[in-house]
């Protein structure tokens, strides 16, 4: 509710603001499951170490990918910048796997 | 290009909305650290149990009597933590992990019937699986906030480069400036803590939460990762209805295993097939001998007739990858911890929460500030303050209300975990309608604040009246749990008693001249 009133309240700056969230939210965690999938498959490790390893990477790839969106020249950016990286990492576990 | 301005605005308008649930989390998540001892102080009927050293013959000697033809025993030997003797076995055919269970005094061998409590897994549940939820999108949520908190972490340490400079900057003169620097401070002095906390909150969900790590290599059989990631033997198929032996003797092993762990704890006692032909009986240490080591690991199993050790689990070499695994999830669960170090853990889960209501009261008084005098104010701002208030000062006294309902419902009575649980949310639902109704907002600040701090202040007298050990007789006694508990009721309570006054005293001259304050 408080952010549907302060977005009301400043129409130009703040629906971008939240646009950038909603790209956080759900596009850094698209970019983090392609690469975890990658990582999971390409890393020369037993199965156990291959999978954690390829988790802790895949957040903090996300973490990454999170603060790129905001920190983006726009949100055009933004989303190509997110969208590329998804793409390579979906690519080179669909190469490996 | 200067990266700080659009991640301190991803910082105050991503952290506002999450920030609500990660308090939620840091506080019940913070006594989760002690979720045992909140459980033993939950039970005062436990509160008289007395240690000497022939506890282990006297357990033994009841589950003879009680749990005869069952499949396995497990004797949780007492600790600073619970210093009850917890039996539990499972029958033939009953569920592994739904055994039996009893309590009994080790120093006289009488079971108790413990009152049925919520407990401190009360607490330990909320803090990943929220509530209203089915368990896999609660701990969905809380992993996604996870992953924000860790990001607002990062943001945040990106914004003050100059951190060392700021940790050492408290101004506690002006409003605006207190708050910011509490936050600040806070969060640079558990820095590592905070980082950790959030990171391994994900590595712990991370088979949920990250699915596509795991699936290539346990497509559907995720169980199967839990078992080897945790150093778990494959399930042998024990033989039963072999014929009757004699009981092993469990003193001669518990010596061995202490001087195989230096000098470690034996923390529990676990016979499969006891007292038939090829029992094994199976000691594990009262605190993981090494934070690196998967949790089934460090367990010494014995053969119960000729008293030898056959191996020991989770002894084979680690990987560096599951080593940080263990290492980072142990810190998360205090698995590890030693008094001091879980009573270190416990205050930097404090600092953050601190660090956590601090964000939220400051994003509230910046902008306050920034609006003319004469603005009326935006119902955005009144709908932070008054959820400010429902979760900083109204989950506080909730929790504490918890407590209270323990005491105060009958022991006998039916449901009475689920009627615990109601007076929580009720009470916490009450505190949203009155942030909502009390104007000025410094006095529902205040109310809120000093009932739950007056209500926690009392605790250690409602503990001694109501059946449990009072300061005077845990003290002297070691009773840790309960001394521990009532001590921390006592600085929190204080603590929150304290604010309430400070807050009382700043808003005063303002109240009575007809003013607004904040």
């Amino acid at each position: 509710m408080s952010l549907l009133y302060s977005a009301l309240r400043n129409r130009k700056k703040i629906p971008e603001i939240y646009l950038r969230g909603l790209l956080a939210i759900f596009g850094a965690y698209g970019v983090a499951f392609a690469a975890a999938a990658a990582f999971t498959v390409i890393l020369p490790m037993p199965p156990v170490d291959a999978a954690v390893t390829a988790a802790m990477l895949s957040y903090l790839l996300q973490t990454i990918a999170i603060l790129w969106t905001f920190v983006a020249k726009s949100l055009r950016h933004a989303i190509l910048g997110l969208g590329a990286s998804a793409a390579l990492f979906g690519g080179l576990y669909g190469v490996a796997a | 290009m200067d990266i700080r301005r659009p991640l301190s605005r991803f910082h105050s308008w991503f952290g506002l909305p999450l920030s609500w649930m990660l308090f939620f989390i840091f506080a019940t998540g913070t006594l989760s650290f002690y979720r045992n001892e909140i459980t033993f102080w939950m039970q005062p009927e436990l509160h008289q149990v007395r240690q000497d050293d022939q506890g282990l013959d006297r357990a033994l000697a009841v589950l003879e009597t009680v749990a005869s033809g069952a499949e396995r025993w497990i004797i949780n030997l007492p600790s600073e933590r619970n210093p009850a003797i917890n039996l539990a076995w499972t029958n033939p055919g009953g569920d592994a992990r739904r055994p039996e269970r009893k309590n009994l005094d080790p120093a006289s061998g009488e079971t108790i019937e413990p009152r049925a409590t919520g407990g401190g897994n009360f607490f330990f549940r909320l803090h990943f699986e929220l509530f209203g939820l089915d368990h896999a999108t609660g701990r969905m949520i809380t992993g996604f906030a996870a992953m924000a908190m860790f990001a607002l972490i990062v943001s945040g340490i990106v914004i003050h480069r100059t951190l060392l400079k700021e940790f050492f900057t408290f101004r506690p003169k002006t409003n605006r400036v207190l708050w910011r620097d509490a936050h600040n401070v806070t969060a640079v002095l558990a820095l590592p803590f905070h980082l950790v906390i959030t990171f391994s909150g994900m590595t712990l969900l991370a088979p949920l939460l990250m699915p596509s790590a795991f699936t290539p290599h346990y497509s559907d059989n995720i169980r199967a990762f839990y078992m080897e990631s945790r150093g778990f033997r494959p399930a042998e198929r024990q033989k039963r209805d072999q014929p009757a032996a004699a009981l092993p003797n469990v003193a001669a092993m518990i010596d061995t295993a202490r001087s195989h762990w230096r000098g470690n704890d034996v923390g529990s006692v676990a016979i499969d097939n006891p007292g038939r032909v090829g029992s094994i009986v199976e000691l594990k240490p009262s605190h993981a001998l090494s934070i690196g080591i998967p949790s089934a690991g460090g367990g010494l199993r014995f053969d119960a007739k000729s008293g030898d050790m056959l191996d020991e689990s989770g002894a084979a070499s680690l990987s560096v990858a599951m080593a940080f695994w263990n290492s980072i999830n142990s810190i998360h669960l205090g698995r590890f911890a030693s008094p001091l170090m879980r009573f270190l853990l416990f205050l930097s889960g404090m600092l953050g929460t601190v660090m956590i209501a601090a964000g939220l009261i400051s994003w509230h008084i910046i902008r306050a500030q920034r609006r003319k005098s004469g603005d009326s104010v935006p119902a955005s701002h009144r709908l932070v303050e008054i959820l400010n208030i429902a979760f900083i000062a109204g989950l506080p006294l909730a929790m504490i209300g918890f407590f209270w309902a323990n005491r105060l419902i009958p022991a006998e009575i039916q449901n009475r975990t689920g009627m615990e649980e109601n007076i929580f949310f009720l009470l916490w639902g009450l505190c949203f309608i009155h942030a909502a109704l009390r104007r000025p907002h410094v006095k529902a600040w205040c109310e809120q604040l000093g009932i739950a701090g007056l209500m926690g202040l009392s605790l250690p007298l409602l503990n001694g009246l109501t059946g449990g050990a009072h300061l005077g007789e845990s003290l002297p006694s070691g009773l840790w749990p309960v001394a521990g508990f009532d001590c921390l009721a006592l600085i929190i309570g204080g603590g929150l008693a304290a604010i309430a006054c400070f807050l009382w005293k700043r808003a005063k001259p303002a109240v009575g001249e007809g003013g607004k304050p904040c």
